[in-house]
């Protein structure tokens, strides 16, 4: 049960205020309920069916705290629009959730993880020493990690981007979770995990890291991150992580393999670096030309669950060519080149 | 039929890394084996970068695979791989 704050008269008037800020705040609040009620009381047809129809863009953070158990969703400790809290983990997951939406709203349009403005609900403090993040279907979740190889997981935007994106390719593609089609949904959470960290930033493609998971790994352990998308293969180096990063850069090194779903974190290498390499070939900022085709691609109805990489990359140069004509086609299809996989 | 010994591997999670682990206590991995097996029937889940285990279970009669999710992976197994 929620309650509205501020009388629906207020927001009433609000809805139809000038300034767009203002207007999708209050359309926004209006629509919390999503009922023909509420909607009837706005008496704008406009409005009406921007609350209906989950238009009206919603931003609604949900932040719990596991407190070291494994039950979730946990304690709430901070719902949107309330203060800061004490604990940094807390605050770095309603940062990040909020920075994701902003990605997906301002550039794509998409509003929130079902395009219907759905809640982005996030615990944090799951179990103990817990070296991981995941996505279970409904929500977020990130370990603190254990200190000595990793820390909490919360301390990379692009890890909460990469978690949130799984929700996104759940809604859409909903790309099977193994061998190639599974290495591009974890690509394609890297992917938007790191647009997430590159818009925030206001960085072009030539300008950023392209890492995901930096500040992540604990301050002796040997490497940067956990993954490259510029140089796949080169993160980090430490016999405690099982020696060096394993990912490859190019389809003559795809690793056959049964364990994590068929390599899924480690295959996803080849399409990240071809999203690199597209978006450097492209120029600019990757979240404008590059990012808009990967996320029509994953999208637009015509991607397949059982996605293979040429098959993806097949789609991402029609999708180019439709979008922005014959020389994003051609960076494009150099892009996967780049990587060994040929287009038509 | 006993159990001799069981070797856990964890694979996944949002970092991919490796980590095995081979419990040659017989009391103990038979303990172990009970305990997978009874997990083996509780819902995998649908989480994306969970963990994988695997479990190569050898007996004095065979050697048995048997793969679970981290949602279903026994709170003690767990704990080894740490
Ligand atoms: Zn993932």
């Amino acid at each position: 049960m929620h309650c509205t704050l501020v009388p629906p008269y207020i927001l009433q008037a609000l809805a139809r205020h000038q300034d767009p800020v203002v207007r999708d705040a209050a359309i926004a609040t209006l629509g919390y309920d999503k009922t023909f009620a509420v909607s009837r009381l706005i008496g704008d047809r406009d409005i009406r069916a921007a609350v209906v129809t989950g238009r009206a863009p919603r931003l609604h953070r949900l932040i719990h705290d596991a407190q070291h158990e494994e039950d979730l969703p946990g304690a709430l400790v901070r719902s949107e629009g309330e203060a800061p809290s004490t604990d940094v983990a807390v605050n770095e997951a309603y940062d990040g959730l909020g920075d994701t939406w902003k990605l997906y709203e301002d550039v794509f349009q998409r509003n929130s993880i079902d395009d219907a403005g759905m809640d982005l609900s996030g615990t944090v403090h799951f179990s103990q020493q817990y070296d991981n993040a995941y996505w279970d279907g409904q929500q977020m979740v990130f370990g603190d990690g254990d200190g000595v190889l990793f820390n909490r997981f919360t301390i990379s935007v692009d890890v909460i981007g990469h978690e949130l994106t799984h929700g996104v390719t759940g809604a859409t593609a909903d790309l099977a979770y193994k061998n190639q089609s599974g290495a591009l949904n974890e690509s394609i959470s890297d992917v938007f995990g790191s647009l997430v960290k590159q818009y925030a930033l206001g960085q072009s493609a030539e300008e950023a890291d392209w890492l995901i998971g930096a500040g992540l790994l604990a301050e002796d352990v040997h490497g940067v991150a956990l993954r490259s998308m510029k140089a796949p293969g080169t993160a980090y180096d430490d016999d405690r992580l099982g020696g060096k990063d394993p990912q490859p850069a190019h389809i003559r090194d795809y690793l056959r393999t049964t364990s994590d779903n068929g390599g899924v974190h480690t295959n996803s290498g080849i399409p990240n670096h071809a999203f690199y390499l597209a978006a450097v070939g492209l120029g600019g900022n990757a979240w404008e030309q590059a990012g808009h085709v990967w996320y029509d691609a994953l999208t637009g109805g015509e991607l397949q669950p059982t996605a293979t990489f040429p098959q993806f990359a097949q789609l991402t140069v029609a999708t180019a060519d439709r979008l922005y004509g014959a020389a994003a086609k051609k960076a494009v299809a150099e892009a996967w080149t780049g990587v060994g996989i040929v287009t038509s | 039929m006993s159990v001799l010994r069981v070797v856990v591997t964890r694979s996944g999670g949002f970092a991919g890394l490796t980590a095995t682990t081979e419990v040659d206590d017989p009391d103990e991995a038979e303990r172990i084996t009970e305990a997978v097996h009874r997990a083996a029937g509780s819902p995998a889940g649908n989480r994306r970068d969970d963990f994988v285990y695997e479990f190569t279970i050898v007996t004095t009669t065979e050697t048995e695979h048997v793969e679970l999710t981290g949602a279903q992976v026994p709170a003690e197994v767990r704990a080894r791989l740490r």
